[in-house]
């Protein structure tokens, strides 16, 4: 167990400090600055010179980096340019938006993926299964941000059940809270349950093949009951490597949903961000996205170790399938 | 002190009405408040109750980097803030003329150089007496700020408090420009010792203070308590920042906001859906910014004049003005910004015909000219390219096009070098923005700059009407710059809102009118 710590915590910090070099020199690539930005259509020259010099974009990039890196060991991770607020003050204050939208939607998915691919599992010769099959297929094919689009015509314009966009959060009033995440956990959830689905069910077809489901139904219990109570478990090994592996393409999702329900998290800094030439705070936040990812990459290597005793004590990880 | 007033019989009876209500509502006698009512804003009936705990929401597309109005002329910036948290030393009315905001009076000497300012008792939102120091060191942060902000102090020698309250200007020469220039932001006023809190949320005189700033969320403003003037309707204001102008719409039809305040991208579309919609309407607001086509004068291609005319044959204003701005706007070929400027002119040089167009490249000896199109993908800029793009195409050239997202843009356009050959852009500059260097079209005429500064030095007014109509009209003939429409801004809004101002000033949204009424 050690072992697998001591190897999933420094590929974490390897993987955590290429990112960071990679992001910090792929901005500095990108045409016009956060000088340019401030100062908009009627700068001179002389202004943006003096502006860049006064935010020490002129100095080297190995000062910058260093400048910027040196920081964040510190937890400073420094002043946005123009809107002058601390960026990791910024960050703080936006993750639990993230976080919960991102969180809520993988358990939610997770959960409704395991029961309806089971389902269609057991249902796999007869027309429920096909109807399954049917329904992921259009789940995986309609892209959040228009199932979002939909959602608000419906529920907040059409019928004014719940707001059509912006946040209130939970800590502040729970049920107002809740009703502004329904909308955006949903339409992240709905298309990532149907690729999720489609896991599970054949995880459990492979599964419901096992001798123990056989020898299961010949002690008694039926095919729902024996993939139940002993088919889940080991179908959910699959689902928890893809679960985990869903959410890099979930936080990019989250940052049109988060566009689309103006939501104040971090897939919108990120835009805002990189739209104003925010260095400083373009890197600090892929820096956290990137922890992010790499700890729950983390947790699911360990997650294996408590579903299937065999990689707890191989000390590896395990396949996907 | 002789009291400067350029009065027109409207403005003149909604000073007499004014002065009435002063007289009658106010102890201090020698204020002037100028409330316009009526034919100013999209209300016809009495003016707003000043005890209503009533809070409004307004949705802006665009949010600026700070607040900081000296460093950047966004319009971003001026839509919440003007006349609403800081206001200016005067206030331009909608026919044109100037009316008294922070300064009460004024006079100007016979010469034209020395204006006095006579500054009105008030408080700024900290609590502090608005005095002339306060002025001063306002409008010495404006004179130093960047681009359009400073152009008015152009002529200006020296800014001086000669008691509390009075300041004093001295211009080397004449300038028309100044008095107009104080109608801007270029004389807003912030209270002394606070300019370096300025990006972060200014500190003025206006009927609003500025609460809190969420960046990426919203700006709340609250109702200001000692305001020099009529109290506003609204006791809570919260601006919200929706980039995406589907999720404003849809926002507005669900009823969790009240006022979409200027829809520019694809919303365009949905205003007829809007207009039909019960409890909604849209109200266009004039003034806003002109929309043009821009030719880079150094580019090679442009050396030939031919090739510069056969482009101005080449486009039809109202169709981009139907496709990009849902046939609303005034369509215009002269730069003459706002549109209601005693030197407006329906003077058009080049007249739509395609057919020209290609006899003209013949001409020059480029039929199936290569044209490079930049342009933004923001806003109304796809539906101006693709329309454009078609006509340049009909009449002969070969475009070719080079999509960019703003801050790209910014830097390759509008940066230090103007790398690009032809684009389409709006903003809300004046004509004088051209001068030699001639601004990013780099097209340069010594004649043309003399007429805006022998109108700017002219102290009878008919004098600057005449050069700058002939400054205008010259810069058309040149036709690098190439207006297409004097945008009107388009905004979405629950009908029981009533006391939107229907012209801008200077690209403020004036919250002081607005209540709610049947």
């Amino acid at each position: 167990m050690i072992r697998v710590l001591a190897r999933a915590m420094s590929s974490l910090a390897i993987s955590a400090f290429l990112g960071s070099v990679v992001v910090f020199l792929l901005l500095r690539m990108l045409k016009g600055d956060v000088a340019t930005v401030i100062l908009g259509q009627t700068a001179t020259r002389e202004s943006l010179e003096a502006l860049r010099d006064e935010m020490g974009l002129d100095a080297p990039l190995v000062q910058q980096y260093w400048n910027w890196i040196s920081g964040v060991f510190r937890g400073d991770m420094g002043t946005s340019y123009a809107a002058e607020f601390d960026i990791a003050h910024e960050i703080w204050t936006r993750v639990p938006l993230t976080f919960t939208l991102a969180i809520s939607s993988l358990i939610l998915s997770a959960i409704v993926s395991l029961v309806i691919g089971t389902f269609s599992a057991i249902h796999a010769k007869d027309w429920r299964g096909t109807w399954v099959d049917v329904l992921s297929q259009i789940g995986i094919a309609v892209p959040s941000f228009w199932l979002g689009l939909l959602m608000v015509t419906l529920f907040a314009v059409e019928l004014g059940w719940l707001p059509a966009g912006g946040y209130v959060p939970l800590t502040e009033d729970l049920g107002e809270g809740l009703k502004s995440l329904t909308m955006p956990v949903l339409a992240l959830s709905i298309p990532l349950s149907a690729v999720l689905v489609r896991y599970v069910r054949s995880g459990m077809l492979e599964v419901l093949d096992e001798d123990f489901i056989r020898t299961a139904q010949a002690k008694g219990l039926t095919l729902t009951r024996a993939a139940w109570r002993h088919g889940v478990r080991n179908a959910s090994i699959p689902l928890v490597t893809v679960t985990i592996l869903q959410l890099g393409s979930l936080l990019a999702g989250a940052v049109v949903i988060e566009n689309v329900f103006t939501l104040p998290g971090l897939g919108r800094m990120l835009v805002v961000a990189v739209g104003g030439r925010e260095a400083l705070s373009v890197q600090s936040l892929t820096l956290v996205l990137m922890l992010m990812i790499l700890t729950l990459n983390f947790l699911m290597d360990i997650a294996y170790g408590l579903l299937d005793p065999r990689i707890r004590s191989s000390g590896g990880s395990a396949p996907i399938t | 002190m002789r009291t400067y007033k350029r009065s027109r019989p409207a403005l003149g009876l909604l000073m007499t009405f004014a002065l009435f209500a002063t007289a009658c509502g106010s102890d201090d006698g020698d204020s002037v408040t100028d409330t316009p009512v009526g034919e100013q804003t999209n209300d016809s009936t009495a003016a707003a109750d000043p005890t209503a705990d009533e809070e409004l929401t307004i949705a802006v597309s665009q949010e600026p980097p700070n607040w900081d109005y000296t460093q950047s002329g966004a319009t971003a910036i001026k839509t919440p803030l003007l006349y609403n948290v800081i206001e200016t030393l005067v206030e331009k009315q909608s026919d044109g003329s100037v009316a008294p905001m922070i300064a009460e009076s004024w006079e100007v000497s016979e010469d034209g150089t020395v204006y006095t300012f006579a500054i009105r008792e008030a408080k700024f939102h900290d609590g502090s007496d608005l005095d002339s120091t306060d002025v001063v060191e306002s409008l010495e942060f404006n004179r130093a700020g960047e681009g359009d902000i400073a152009t008015p102090f152009d002529a200006v020698n020296s800014i001086e408090a000669t008691d509390d309250r009075t300041v004093v200007v001295t211009l080397a020469q004449p300038s028309q420009a100044f008095l107009n220039g104080m109608a801007t932001i270029s004389s807003a006023i912030v209270a002394q010792g606070t300019t370096d809190q300025v990006a972060q949320g200014p500190i003025g005189t206006g009927p609003f203070t500025f609460v809190e700033w969420k960046p990426d969320v919203s700006v709340e403003m609250n109702r200001f308590g000692d305001y020099w003037g009529d109290a506003p309707y609204f006791s809570n204001v919260t601006w919200r920042f929706i980039t995406d102008e589907t999720a404003s719409l849809n926002a507005l039809l669900a009823g969790d906001i009240d006022v979409v305040a200027a829809i520019l991208g694809e919303g365009i579309d949905r205003v007829s859906e809007i207009n039909a919609e019960d409890g909604l309407e849209i109200v266009t607001i004039a003034g806003f910014e002109i929309s043009y086509l821009s030719l880079n004068a150094q580019a090679p291609i442009f050396q030939d004049p031919l090739v510069v005319q056969a482009i101005n044959h080449a486009i039809d204003r109202q169709p981009i003005i139907d496709a990009a701005f849902a046939g609303l706007g005034e369509l215009t070929c002269t730069f003459v910004n706002p549109p209601n400027e005693p030197w407006a002119s329906d003077y058009c040089p080049y007249d739509y015909d395609p057919e020209k167009s290609r006899a003209l490249l013949e001409e020059a000896g480029v039929p199936d000219l290569v044209l490079p199109f930049k342009y933004l993908t923001i806003a109304e800029f796809p539906p101006i390219q693709e329309v454009v793009t078609a006509q340049l195409t009909e009449a002969g050239f070969n475009v070719e096009l080079e999509g960019r997202e703003l801050t790209t843009y910014l830097d390759e356009v509008l940066g230090e070098s103007a790398d690009y050959t032809f684009t389409s852009l709006s903003g809300p500059s004046t004509i004088d923005a051209w001068k030699c260097p001639g601004f990013f079209t780099q097209y340069c005429d010594p004649e043309f700059d003399q007429l805006l500064t022998d109108g700017d030095a002219a102290t009878d007014s008919a004098v600057t009407t005449e050069k700058r109509l002939q400054a205008v009209e010259m810069h058309a003939d040149a036709g690098f710059l190439i207006p297409i429409v004097a945008k009107v801004q388009v905004a979405a809004t629950r009908s029981d809102l009533k006391g939107i101002k229907l012209f801008t000033a200077g690209s403020e949204f004036d919250l002081g009118y607005l209540r709610l009424g049947s």
